[in-house]
Parts: C-alpha cells; sequence; structure tokens
C-alpha cells in the first residue's frame, strides 16, 4: 500500500468514525442532526442539482431529503456504507417523486457526449448522428425514473461501479448486473423503434 | 414527468457556494420537523374537520347498534312465535 492510499484510508476512518459519533447523538436527539446537516447539505444538494438542473427545486427537494433522513435517523442501520450513501439514496428518492408529482412534463438536459457514451456502451446507433442521439432521448425519457436513475449515476454523473455499489448498498458485482440489465432492456427498447 | 433533452452547447453550470448557502437553514428543516413530530396544538375536539368527522363516526356507530339490537328482537319475536304455533 502506498502512502496515498494509507493517508486516503485514514482520512476515511476519520470521516466514518465521526459520522458514527455524530449519527448516535442525532438518535438520542433528531436536533443534533444539524451536525451531520451542515457537512452533507452541499454534498446532497449537488446531487440534487445534477438531477433536476433547477437551483431552487434542488434547494426544496434537497430540503425534504433532509428533513426525511432527520425525521429517520433512529431508523438508520450501520451496513459498513458511508453515511453519505445512505443521504444519497433518500435524495434520489426525493428526485424520483419529484419527477413523478409533475404534470407536465420536466426537461432535463443531457450533455451529447454523455449520450454518445451510453451508446457505444450498449452498441446502438451512429454515435455522431444527431438523430439517433435524439431517438436515444427518446428511449431514454420512456423509463421509469428508477430504471434511469442508474444510467444517469453511470454515464451522466460519472459514478464508478464502486460509487453505485455504495449509493445502493450492494455490491460492486450487483451494480454491474443491475447497470447491465437495464442497458439491455434499453437495447430491446431501441431495437424495437427501429 | 420527465423528459431528456439533448445539450450541444455548454455544459449546465454548476451553482456557486454562495447560492448553495442561500438554501441551506436549519431552522426551517427543525421547524418542518417539529410539524411532523409534535402533537397538533389544536386538540381533535376543536378541530371544525375533526369533530364533524368524529361525529358522523359517532353517528354510523349508534345507528348500526341500533340496528343490530332490532334485528336481535325481531330474531327472538320470530322464535317465539314459531314456539306458539
Amino acid at each position: 500500500m502506498n502512502p496515498t492510499d494509507l493517508t486516503e484510508l485514514k482520512n476515511k476512518s476519520a470521516t466514518y468514525i465521526e459520522d458514527q459519533q455524530l449519527i448516535l447523538a442525532a438518535k438520542k436527539d433528531p436536533r443534533a442532526f444539524g451536525a451531520l446537516y451542515n457537512k452533507y447539505f452541499e454534498q446532497i444538494y449537488l446531487f440534487v442539482f445534477k438531477r433536476v438542473q433547477d437551483e431552487a427545486i434542488a434547494g426544496d427537494v434537497c430540503q425534504d431529503a433532509m428533513l426525511k433522513a432527520m425525521h429517520n435517523i433512529r431508523k438508520y442501520e450501520d451496513r459498513g456504507y458511508p453515511f453519505s450513501a445512505w443521504l444519497y439514496r433518500i435524495a434520489s428518492n426525493e428526485v424520483n417523486l419529484f419527477f413523478r408529482s409533475q404534470k407536465k412534463m420536466f426537461t432535463v438536459e443531457v450533455e451529447d457526449k454523455h449520450l454518445k457514451s451510453v451508446m457505444m456502451e450498449v452498441k446502438i446507433g451512429q454515435i455522431e448522428d444527431e438523430d439517433d442521439q435524439e431517438k436515444l432521448i427518446k428511449v431514454l425519457s420512456n423509463l421509469k425514473p428508477e430504471h434511469s436513475e442508474i444510467i444517469e449515476l453511470r454515464f451522466f454523473m460519472q459514478y464508478s461501479f464502486k460509487d453505485i455499489a455504495e449509493f445502493y448498498n450492494i455490491t460492486e458485482a450487483n451494480a454491474k448486473m443491475r447497470l447491465y440489465r437495464i442497458l439491455d432492456k434499453l437495447k430491446k427498447t431501441w431495437d424495437s423503434k427501429a | 414527468m420527465r423528459k431528456y433533452k439533448v445539450n450541444r452547447e455548454q455544459p449546465v453550470k454548476l451553482p456557486s457556494k454562495e447560492a448553495i448557502e442561500k438554501y441551506k437553514d436549519f431552522s426551517r428543516l427543525t421547524h418542518d420537523y417539529d410539524k411532523i413530530v409534535k402533537r397538533p396544538k389544536v386538540p381533535l375536539y376543536k378541530d371544525k374537520r375533526m369533530f364533524f368527522v368524529l361525529l358522523f363516526v359517532a353517528l354510523m356507530a349508534i345507528l348500526l347498534a341500533q340496528a343490530a339490537k332490532e334485528e336481535e328482537t325481531e330474531e327472538e319475536n320470530g322464535a317465539v312465535e314459531q314456539v306458539d304455533e
């Protein structure tokens, strides 16, 4: 193990221990959740913002997610994953709920380079063909928010499989399996629209 | 629902730290939390809507009890008539 890895590991365990103490305090008195709120608000806000792309909506959704976390902190169980993963999952569920609650279509922009990476991975269409990119956009838009979530994490937000595994509280192998299952579905829908 | 749109120009800019700070408000969160957790200040019987709901439930219970009682008496009477015959 090189010195950089060792420092990273030390930092991680320091964060983990600090979080455990803060969680314990918040479990005893929910008002102590403030320390966790201050520590993670920015991270969670940015995560939500990347998905909804609107500052005010991200603020509201983030606040709702934090409220749910504060309300359910007593139910939190340490399963060896970072506390932030639990918060990210709550925030993501809130984002999905927000999308579902919208009566009008809510538009989210996707950079063309990210679309190209999906096309390369699934091996569909001509990467530079704008019509094919538009077709992929339609197929993606028809996916349920829960299904497109993992695609967003992997291709639009560049999460590693390790990050995705932490996010879902699953193993890396299961994270890969889950993603490729959704990509398979995506390919089938693409082929049926050919 | 949500739909995607291709962005071929500049990527979406992330908000600045100052912009994020604007939305960070723990006192609002505790206020919302209290609203969920704490018991309502107005007692149930003083809440107009709840009062009518409670009244409706009570009336229904009385009516059902009366109906059951009447049915029971009718059955008893029927049994007595059969014995008389």
